[in-house]
């Protein structure tokens, strides 16, 4: 069945009339573990940082190639008074971050980045070779715009969002699946990862409760894989305060209750895992807490800043832990809601800086993970690579082009994936690039209205946003990767980014 | 009907305020929405109530209350001379009851001694008469920040339409379809005002469904969440008719209605993000077509949108998804068709029904939220804030609970937010690990074991009014505590015939709805004895006797005080318990 007809066919139903409903009692998708093909681990378990732009960034921090007939063909003129000033459609004569003064100079960087959006800090990051820059992630497959179902779909890695796991819960059961292939494998520092379901704080989020890891309803996932949150202090509420001397006989009481309800465990897991996992981060967040000081190998005594932004807060939190923390594989980094990314009318006063402050914090956890390499894990043992850590970087969709007349621009589909480090996980292929800007595109739309956008050129290299998922699982070791962002309506999967690029 | 109906309310509030009472006060419109018990064979009839047991009926019953954050003490629901090992309910109506009056507005007189009993009034100085000043109950209720303001009524004010309004709006605009969205750019305290205040006038008059949403669609706070004319339209679509932005034809209907409205515009933020038009824009020389309807200009699709057929399913399905979570997809629907067969009109009406509903009175087993689990149990043990000035509980409760980012019991750090999110609190309360950790955290040791805020030993008594130095008599009503007499640690008559084993199911039923089991029994009172927080002993019949009963003196007098440490012991080992944060079904 075809998603439309899925969609008129849920549509007919007389009531349950959301999506939500609709789809979960239409099917499940679970995918089979037991058919990814893990022939070998990875040389080194790969640490991925997925970072959410929530609300659907605009792509043109990232590409200005098409600025002049997007301005030509604009309502409003990006270079008025109001807007983006006159020089916003020249070339920027230097790449000094220090120069970000849009009165002064052009914005159009030489990769055609927006200069004064994280357009400097992205120049640089290319010339280290530490970023890639795909400029087009398009949904072809369901070309959604609604923010719900795209960020679902971003989450999960699959088209079917309904009853169906995250990426990090498919890839916990890829791994769980695969065990025996990971035992022997080296994590970053180069201890062997061993029994995959005693690694500590696999897998993490910084953004709250997240769909990245809903869980799987046909595959149990042991609590020690399941994603758990942290804040971006490592603040510690596991503590429990006003005991008295009755606590030992209080949790003797507990423990005899709990043992009586164990039946009753899936009735309440939320709390039930939440109080087991109480326990272990009770003296975990105590030992993370001070990595965040002034310790040896913190970022600040590696002379590194991150902005003072509760983004910059929350990346070097995350980098941070990746570093100290080899065991660390997978995290989700992002905004909660929608407010973030979502410039309907913020285009002009909000989007450039907050980009900026964006690429100027990934500048910082680049540098903070390149410095990494000898620093002290938190199991005691030394870091002896950093080149396992990616750092991915995309949101809902991407945006009209057209500058609408609350100075932003409206949801549409193309968008960028920004992507670094991470060379020594990603398929040869894929590493080759690394440096370089990838994808063209064209503007398409009716001149003077709204509804203008972006799509890739017809011999452009392009992806669906469930590419990053589909390589993810790659980096671990999947060679038919596709098949865990495969569901019901879209049975081949997706194509990871190193299916797509030329083979060296 | 014993003299602690009087305290739950139910229309009936004391006369707080003599002014509020004088002959010349206008009178007074009260019941005159006066409504009837629902009749629906989905929702829970009072014969079906009166069927439970009597155990099960307090848990139904403070199920239903602890969605509006309220709750039923136990020595109002049962007869307590008559102990809780055969309970007997002296509560009666307990259904139909609540439903009237959660229909029924209260008298003008009522309304402004409430007021006052919220706000309290400072003495008049240019008088020579006695102190007139009332002390509030709450303080630093400031006018910007308004959730914390309808908190305190829906707290404060009897089981009534009116607190049943403050207590919606305060729901709603903390959905999809209200939130002020106070987490993005372009909205501020202002918007939480304007919504909660719009949502109470329009609730409160009684105004449908269809009228609150088409007012509300070009109100300057929905703008400013939605802040283009394209998205005000997608907007529309999904949060009031859940048509998500999916297919080409309703990316069409939103690229249409984005037209229709392209003459207005939000300003920045240096222009304060007021709603403007660009008069060269107004209105459309074409017709468009949006949900195969042809309309005009904003307004036009405004009203595609209020009178669209599938705004009441919606409504419904948001409002039922909050109370039903945790159920299956077959079952929500089947309480989504029964409301929408009832021909719903009005967001009272929605509510009604669900709250009612049998399947969430019976069957639901959701994770019950910070607000319903935390004010549940706090009215079941008589709390005031009056307990305290500046304590986590006192009279500063709600900017600790809505506006705070140090104060433990800050629904911010539970992922549960108020007013904040631009899509609402999700319909499923946050269970990840950081956030149950701090629900815990705050509910252990900021609710539970802060004993003083409900045990009765710190509240106000007659005698700090009648002994003052200027005698006068109490401003306000003067209430007991969970365990003692109020501003004593003297135990309440009321717990008086309680055997030592009733004791603790009395503590267990309140604080989660079942008894103890024998083995905690046995376990908590082998605790009690090892702290020396209690002894017990039989009586002449033989029954172990809670000892820490006043009367005989001697031994007795002195371990009356520990009732609360007693508790806090039980209190403690519940709050470690994973049933202790989920509702309860009826077995």
């Amino acid at each position: 069945m075809k998603r439309r007809d899925f969609l008129k066919m849920a549509s007919a139903l007389p009531v349950g009339l959301s999506m939500a409903g609709l789809a979960q009692k239409a099917y499940a998708a679970s995918p089979a573990y037991s058919n990814v093909t893990v022939p070998a681990a990875p040389a080194v378990m790969p640490q991925v940082i997925n970072i959410f732009m929530y609300g659907g960034a605009s792509e043109l921090a990232g590409n200005l190639s098409n600025i002049v007939d997007i301005n030509m063909n604009s309502v409003n003129d990006y270079t008025a008074d109001n807007a983006f000033r006159s020089t916003f459609l020249q070339a920027a004569t230097d790449n000094d971050p220090n120069n970000r003064n849009r009165f002064q100079d052009g914005q159009i960087t030489a990769n055609n980045l927006w200069k004064e959006a994280g357009g400097t800090h992205m120049e640089d990051m290319l010339s280290a070779g530490d970023m890639t820059l795909y400029r087009t992630l398009n949904k072809e497959v369901s070309p959604t715009r609604s923010h719900r179902e795209s960020i679902f779909m971003s989450h999960k890695g699959t088209i079917d969002i309904e009853n169906s796991p995250g990426i990090g819960s498919r890839l916990a059961l890829m791994l769980l699946q695969h065990k025996s292939s990971y035992t022997t494998a080296l994590l970053s520092n180069g201890q062997a990862v061993g029994d995959i379901e005693q690694l500590t704080l696999p897998f993490v989020s910084f953004e709250g409760d997240t769909q990245t890891y809903a869980l799987d309803p046909e595959n149990t996932i042991p609590l020690q894989l399941r994603g758990l949150t942290m804040d971006s202090s490592f603040n510690n509420p596991y503590t429990r305060g006003s005991t008295g001397s009755s606590e030992a006989d209080i949790e003797a009481m507990v423990t005899a209750r709990k043992s009586l309800l164990e039946s009753d465990r899936s009735k309440f897991s939320g709390a039930w895992d939440g109080f087991d996992k109480r326990e272990e981060l009770e003296s975990k967040m105590t030992d993370l807490d001070a990595l965040l000081d002034d310790t040896t190998g913190s970022a600040a005594s590696l002379g590194i800043t991150y902005p003072d932004s509760s983004f910059g807060r929350q990346l070097e939190a995350a980098v941070t832990l990746a570093i100290h923390n080899p065991e660390t594989l997978y995290m989700a980094v992002g905004t909660p809601g929608l407010g973030g990314w979502d410039d309907h009318n913020n285009g002009i006063d909000r989007y450039a800086n907050r980009m900026n402050g964006l690429m100027e914090a990934i500048k910082s956890a680049m540098a903070h993970i390149n410095a990494s390499n000898g620093v002290t894990t938190i199991g005691g043992q030394t870091r002896t690579r950093t080149d396992n850590i990616v750092i991915n970087v995309f949101g809902d969709f991407g945006r009209l082009v057209n500058l609408n007349g609350s100075g932003g621009w409206d949801h549409a589909n193309n968008q960028n994936l920004y992507t670094f480090g991470g060379a020594g996980v990603r398929p040869a292929n894929e590493a080759a690039v690394m440096g370089q800007v990838i994808g063209t595109t064209h503007r398409e739309g009716r001149t003077k209205t709204n509804n203008q956008y972006t799509v890739p050129d017809s011999d452009s290299l392009k992806w669906e946003p469930m590419a990053v998922a589909s390589s993810i699982y790659q980096y671990f070791g999947a060679t038919n990767s596709p098949i865990l962002t495969a569901d019901p309506l879209n049975l081949d999967g997706f194509e990871t980014f190193a299916d797509k690029l030329p083979s060296i | 009907m014993g003299r602690s109906f009087h305290r739950l309310g139910f229309g009936l509030i004391a006369c707080l305020a003599l002014s509020a009472c004088s002959p010349s006060s206008p009178e007074d419109k009260a019941g005159d929405r006066a409504g009837s018990p629902l009749s629906y064979s989905f929702t829970l009839s009072q014969q079906e109530f009166d069927a439970l047991s009597p155990d099960e009926q307090f848990m139904v019953a403070n199920k239903a209350l602890s969605t509006m954050y309220r709750g039923l003490p136990a020595d109002e629901f049962f007869d307590l001379t008559q102990g809780l090992d055969q309970p007997v309910v002296q509560y009666d109506n307990f259904i139909n009851r609540t439903q009237v009056a959660l229909q029924t507005k209260l008298k003008p007189s009522e309304e402004l001694a409430l007021e006052k009993d919220i706000f309290g009034i400072e003495d008049q100085p240019d008088t020579e008469e006695v102190d007139e000043s009332i002390p509030s109950r709450f303080r630093d209720l400031r006018n910007n920040r308004t959730d914390q303001i309808f908190l305190a009524k829906a707290h404060t004010y009897p089981i009534s339409h009116d607190q049943f309004v403050h207590w919606m709006s305060y729901f709603l605009a903390n959905t999809i379809m209200f939130s002020p969205a106070l987490e993005m750019d372009s909205t501020d305290n202002q918007d939480v005002q304007r919504v909660l205040v719009y949502l109470q006038e329009s609730l409160a008059s009684g105004k449908d469904i269809r009228t609150v949403i088409r007012g509300w669609l070009n109100n300057l706070s929905r703008w400013r969440v939605s802040r283009s004319p394209e998205n005000h339209a997608l907007e529309m679509f999904e949060l009031y008719l859940g048509v998500f932005n999916d297919s080409p034809e309703e990316q069409q209907n939103t690229i249409n209605g984005g037209i229709a409205c392209n003459d207005l515009f939000l300003t920045d933020d240096a222009e304060d993000y007021q709603l403007a038009r660009d008069t060269t824009q107004v209105g459309v020389k074409v017709p468009l077509k949006v949900f195969d309807q042809y309309i005009y200009d904003c307004e036009g699709l405004y009203g595609v949108v209020a009178g669209h057929p599938l705004l009441i399913p919606r409504v419904v399905e948001v409002i039922s998804n909050y109370f039903l979570d945790g159920m299956s997809s077959e079952k929500k629907r089947s309480v989504v068709n029964d409301v929408l067969s009832t021909g719903p009109e009005t967001f009272e009406d929605v509510f009604l029904a669900v709250m009612f509903s049998k399947v969430f009175l019976l069957e639901s087993e959701r994770p019950k939220t910070f607000e319903e689990n935390a004010f549940n149990f706090l009215h079941a043990m008589h709390w005031t804030p009056r307990s305290s000035e500046f304590g986590t509980l006192g009279k500063r409760v709600f900017n600790n609970l809505l506006n705070s980012t140090s104060s433990q019991i800050a629904v911010e750090k539970m992922g549960w937010s108020a007013m904040d999110y631009k899509i609402g609190r999700t319909p499923f309360l946050p269970m990840d690990v950081l956030s149950f950790a701090s629900y815990h955290q705050a509910i252990r040791e900021s609710v539970l074991l802060n004993n003083r805020a409900f045990d009765g030993r710190n509240y106000p008594k007659t005698e700090d009014f009648t002994e003052a130095l200027e005698p006068r008599e109490p401003p306000f009503e003067i209430v007991d505590g969970g365990f003692y007499i109020a501003g004593t640690e003297n135990l309440k008559p009321e717990l008086d015939a309680l055997t030592l084993d009733e004791f603790i199911d009395f503590v267990f039923l309140t604080a989660m709805g079942r008894k103890a089991t024998a083995v905690e029994r046995e376990d908590l009172k082998a605790i009690g004895e090892t702290r020396d927080h209690l002894r017990y002993y039989e009586n002449d019949d033989g029954v172990e006797v809670l000892s820490l009963r006043r009367g005989n003196g001697g031994d007795d007098e002195l371990y009356e005080y520990w009732t609360d440490d007693f508790a806090e012991i039980m209190l403690d080992y519940m709050s470690r318990l994973p049933e202790f944060y989920y509702y309860r079904a009826v077995q």
